[in-house]
């Protein structure tokens, strides 16, 4: 009788293995907080290497010549280095390519919209989305999925990372295991890091320090919206779950009112006045990796940047954009312009520069 | 003395109270549609209720229950638009009470410690500035919708200030020059009955006086003039004798 149980307790503690799958241990400093993951997608080892594989699968695209790794390179940050992304048939889109270090612990996803909270809801935006097309699904989901299920490797791969569902290759199991890819994409490795989290004196110079206070002070504000580990607001994990989810406008724009098809970020959402020209204050790690700039792509360097927020905003003399972004309606309070001696700017870049995470892009 | 023993049992475990907090709404300003309050919310500790028996007047502490939003030292409250958590909950001696003190603010031994591991309340990482400078003690964000069709944001972020450390990154060596911890005392004031505002009508005066530019950390600058004052500060970032008496942000409500 004894055997008899200690032969079923070992049956069902191997059920429930196959059932969860091998767990992840995040890759996170001392005490950090982990990030939430929905409950209907626990994360597993071998959803991971499933979502790894389709990622960097330009097979996931209708016509086969785009990967999510198109737009989001590694050794970029995840970004692509371009102004504006373009699509798998060659559309233009207008917002430039975001980084993905650290969007476990995003509140909300893209850089304009309240309402995508998770990484399973965003990721068949870019794989269906038709206007613009970017991975071009939408009417090709049956030839894709073919070609997952008659690959030599995929249909094991399903099987291990959804062991109770084997058979079932779709598109809402890409996005489970993309997502469970893309939220192990953490980088809390760069010398800011060291310095921060690991109590690691020496690890930033003395120029990168002078320029972390100058980033963290008042007179330039940058941290009010670029604040706490992400350095951005949107950041949400499993001790703090109120999250703050204040979009900024920061003054890049106030166009004619028949500025035709005009980005207006959050506004397009909410349809709200007051969200005209309001975007969110994308994490600044990796920050050196992921030029252009701003949701458009529209500054080349970090130190135009450092001069655009210098200025309290942008001003744009003539062409279908003109107009003051400084006296922009709804400006942030925060972007109140500042001045900088030639050092000090040299200090705030190269503290930004202190947020690039060598091992982050060397994966 | 049987009696005695039963009464300061009874002290000890002490009987739930709540303290509500609630705002005035700002007076519409020529000009403007509309004042949204888009962020509202500050730490208060030190709570203690007055309790006055025969011509003696006693304050008694309010021991904080325990939850997301209170610790057994600070309590956040946020009378944002989605007035989350508008009111103190503890725990004192059963007794009628006609007035309350409180601090709105950090103490110093939990305001510069590690927001990502720090125990809720303190794990807000939008309520704190870096170790050096600890947290907001109070934010508010409005946002002001104006007739001409612009839309434009104020702030007043209130927290300690003159805070000596090797980096932003590192906890100061000393206290902080300007602590900015309003003791905050209103005599005449019944928790069964009444609640405690935040006068959101002069808030917005002072915002209009420092033509929307926001207060967030330089208080002895002109656009915080007007806003500061309410606290009943003095430069010094404290309060004689230790009682704001002359601040004007917090009012009881009958």
């Amino acid at each position: 009788m004894m055997t008899r149980c200690l032969a079923l307790l070992v049956a069902a503690s191997v059920l429930s293995a196959c059932d969860q799958g091998t767990p992840y241990q995040w890759k996170l400093p001392p005490g950090f907080p982990e990030p939430i993951v929905p409950q209907d997608n626990p994360i597993t080892l071998e959803k991971i290497e499933l979502g790894r594989r389709l990622f960097f699968d330009t097979r996931l695209s209708a016509n086969q010549t785009q990967s999510c790794a198109s737009c989001h390179q590694p050794e970029r940050a995840f970004s692509d280095g371009k102004i504006t992304a373009v699509g798998s048939t060659g559309q233009q889109h207008r917002r430039n390519s975001m980084g993905l270090a650290n969007v476990a612990f995003n509140a909300t996803y893209t850089w304009a919209h309240s309402g995508i909270t998770t990484l399973e809801q965003h990721i068949v935006l870019p794989l269906f989305s038709e206007t613009p097309v970017e991975m071009g699904v939408a009417g090709h989901e049956a030839e894709i999925l073919a070609r997952l299920k008659n690959d030599t490797d995929y249909p094991a791969l399903f099987a291990k990372a959804f062991p109770w569902q084997r058979h079932r290759i779709d598109f809402d199991h890409v996005a489970k295991a993309v997502a469970s890819y893309v939220r192990t994409l953490t980088s809390f490795n760069a010398p800011f890091d060291r310095y921060a989290y690991y109590g690691e004196d020496a690890a930033l110079t003395p120029s990168q320090l002078r320029g972390m206070n100058l980033f963290m002070s008042e007179r330039l504000e940058c941290s009010h919206c670029h604040n706490g580990f992400n350095f951005s607001q949107f950041v949400t994990h499993e001790s703090n779950a109120v999250q703050d989810r204040s979009f900024h406008n920061t003054g890049l724009y106030f166009v004619n009112k028949d500025a035709e098809g005009f980005d207006y970020g959050l506004f397009r959402v909410t349809t709200d006045v007051g969200d005209k020209y309001k975007f969110k204050a994308p994490t600044l790690r990796n920050i050196e990796q992921t030029a252009p700039y701003m949701h458009d792509g529209s500054i080349a360097t970090l130190g135009e940047v450092i001069d655009f927020y210098a200025a309290g905003g942008r001003l744009i003399v003539d062409g279908p954009l003109a107009g003051d972004g400084r006296a922009s309606p709804g400006k942030s309070s925060f972007v109140k312009g500042f001045v900088l001696t030639a050092e000090e700017k040299e200090d705030l870049l190269n503290f930004l520069n202190s947020l690039t995470d060598e091992t982050f892009l060397a994966q | 003395m049987f009696t005695g023993f039963l009464v300061a049992c009874k002290k000890q475990q002490g009987e739930p109270l709540s303290v509500r907090f609630t705002f005035d709404p700002p007076t519409v300003l020529a000009g403007t549609h509309s004042i949204r309050v888009q962020d509202l919310r500050f730490y208060v500790h030190d709570v203690e209720l007055l309790h006055k028996s025969a011509g003696v007047s006693q304050w008694q502490a309010l021991t904080l229950t325990q939850d997301n939003w209170q610790n057994d030292q600070v309590a956040l409250l946020d009378l944002s638009s989605a007035n989350r958590n508008a009111a103190l909950r503890g725990r004192v001696g059963k007794a009628t009470y006609s007035g309350i003190r409180f601090t709105v603010g950090v103490p110093f031994a939990l305001n510069h410690g590690n927001v990502l591991t720090a125990q809720a309340p303190l794990n807000r990482g939008d309520l704190f500035w870096a170790w050096s400078s600890g947290y907001k003690f109070l934010r508010l964000d409005l946002n002001a919708n104006e007739v001409a069709g612009d839309s434009r944001d104020w702030s007043f972020h209130l927290g300690s200030t003159g805070c000596s450390s090797a980096s932003a990154l590192r906890p100061p060596s000393g206290p902080c020059a300007q602590p900015n911890r309003m003791r905050v005392e209103l005599l005449n004031f019944d928790p069964q009955q009444q609640t405690i505002a935040l006068r959101l009508d002069a808030i917005v005066a002072a915002m209009t006086a420092s033509e929307f530019k926001a207060c967030t950390g330089d208080y002895q600058s002109k656009s915080c003039a007007a806003v500061y004052a309410l606290t009943g500060l003095s430069a010094d970032g404290e309060c004689p004798g230790d009682i704001c008496a002359a601040q004007s942000l917090f009012v009881v409500k009958p």
